[in-house]
């Protein structure tokens, strides 16, 4: 079992963890906006650096993000070096320019001693710091791709396709929820869902009409499991109504 | 293995279940914090406390698209892990028995019973032995009510 050492303690780890697994696990805390233990590492944020050197390397140390680096034996990890710290800060500089309204940036910034951006901060825009977790989450979790990222550098943007309502999305707000800064906005009621501009009717129970999912994903989910047309027809509080009154009649006999 | 057993004909319908539950689970006598819930049927005058059941493969599991819930060997218990759940409420509508539920205030969040890691608190309260957590030998299926018929409570 490989061992790695993080701020001069040792830690066992399993093959193919990387740093940020063997972190979270020991509960050593890591700046960490785009990553998801649902999807795959892809290192969009840059907050998680680290600092690694090796008895093997003498001389020699470098910096990465730890979420996408593979832990080796002997890995000599530092996770708030001064270093570590400063490009922490830079990060978060260039992500308060971006994104001057998120208080989730502002805090982080805030405990890495940067008050203010000491570029120019977009006055215009949203708080998406397009890390990307919401296009990935609806691609390898949901398995829909109704959203992507759109052009290229200052312009780059997470959209719908053609920036119309997504015609493939199901509304089941995972994307919403994934979201680091909060950007993606749901609008609730109890018969529709309002995400990505597109209206989602809900599908109600038939008895009390209560709501969890909208009729696209129990039509998506119906499909993609293969279940009989009536399994999402009943609301939690009605399902167990239909249980309890089972397990009336049974201890009744 | 332990489990929690149901008896329905011993239940008062006090409601400690629910409040202990609540308590443990969010520091607040809420209902809706509650992981158990009891069902009053008075032609019957009967209350059945409704639980999760601990499916051996459970259909929240099965519907979980990012395999964030698990059943945790040791305690016997299908537990969700929070940090793969994206929060599309897939096993709350998934749930064939209602037992897995949608936070009111926190839409994103789902909760279910997680046996209080080993000592249910809705068992250890429950004045009258209607919610029971002890040792038994492994049931055939899936059932987990008991039916104690000759002991039941007039
Ligand atoms: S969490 Fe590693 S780069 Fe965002």
């Amino acid at each position: 079992m490989p061992e790695i050492i993080i701020d001069g303690r040792r830690y066992k780890c399993e093959d193919a963890e990387t740093i940020l697994d063997v972190c979270r696990r020991n509960d050593i805390d890591i700046p960490a906006l785009c990553h998801h233990e649902a999807v795959e590492p892809f290192g969009a944020c840059r907050l998680c650096m680290v600092e690694i050197s090796h008895p093997k390397w003498p001389g020699w140390k470098d910096w990465v993000t730890s979420c996408l680096y593979p832990i080796q034996d002997g890995l000599v990890v530092g996770t708030s070096t001064t270093r570590v710290r400063r490009l922490r800060a830079t990060v978060l500089d260039l992500l308060l320019a971006r994104c001057p309204n998120s208080d989730v940036i502002r805090e982080l910034a805030e405990e890495y001693g940067v008050e203010d951006t000491t570029y120019q901060p977009r006055d215009d825009g949203d708080n998406c710091i397009l890390c990307g977790l919401c296009v990935r989450v609806c691609e390898e979790v949901i398995g829909v791709s109704a959203i992507s990222s759109a052009w290229r550098g200052v312009t780059k943007e997470i959209s719908e396709p053609l920036r119309e309502p997504p015609p493939d999305c199901i509304g089941c707000a995972a994307c919403a929820n994934v979201c680091p800064t909060d950007v993606i906005k749901v609008t609730q009621s109890s018969t529709h869902r309002v995400i990505w501009d597109r209206t989602f009717e809900m599908y109600r129970c038939k008895e009390c009409g209560k709501a969890h999912i909208t009729k696209e994903q129990r039509d998506w989910m119906i499909k993609k499991n293969n279940l009989p047309e009536n399994y999402y027809d009943l609301c939690d509080i009605c399902k167990r109504k239909v249980v309890a009154n089972t397990q009336k009649n049974l201890s009744l006999i | 293995m332990k489990m929690l057993l149901i008896n329905p004909r011993k239940c008062t319908n006090c409601h400690i279940c629910e409040l202990a539950c609540s308590f443990k689970h969010s520091n607040e006598f809420t209902l809706a914090h509650s992981r158990v819930r009891t069902i009053f049927h008075p032609d019957a005058n009967l209350t059945v406390p409704e639980i999760c059941l601990q499916c051996i493969d459970a259909a929240c599991m099965a519907s979980c698209p990012s395999r964030a819930i698990f059943v945790d060997e040791e305690l016997g218990c299908v537990t969700i892990n929070y940090d793969k759940c994206v929060g599309c409420l897939s096993c709350v509508a998934g749930c064939p028995f209602g037992n897995m539920f949608q936070d009111e205030l926190n839409p994103g969040h789902v909760f279910k019973c997680d046996l209080c890691q080993g000592d249910p608190v809705c068992a250890r309260f429950c004045p009258t032995g209607a919610l029971l957590y002890k040792e038994i030998e492994p049931l055939t299926g899936k059932q987990q009510m008991v039916l104690e018929k000759e002991e039941s409570v007039v």
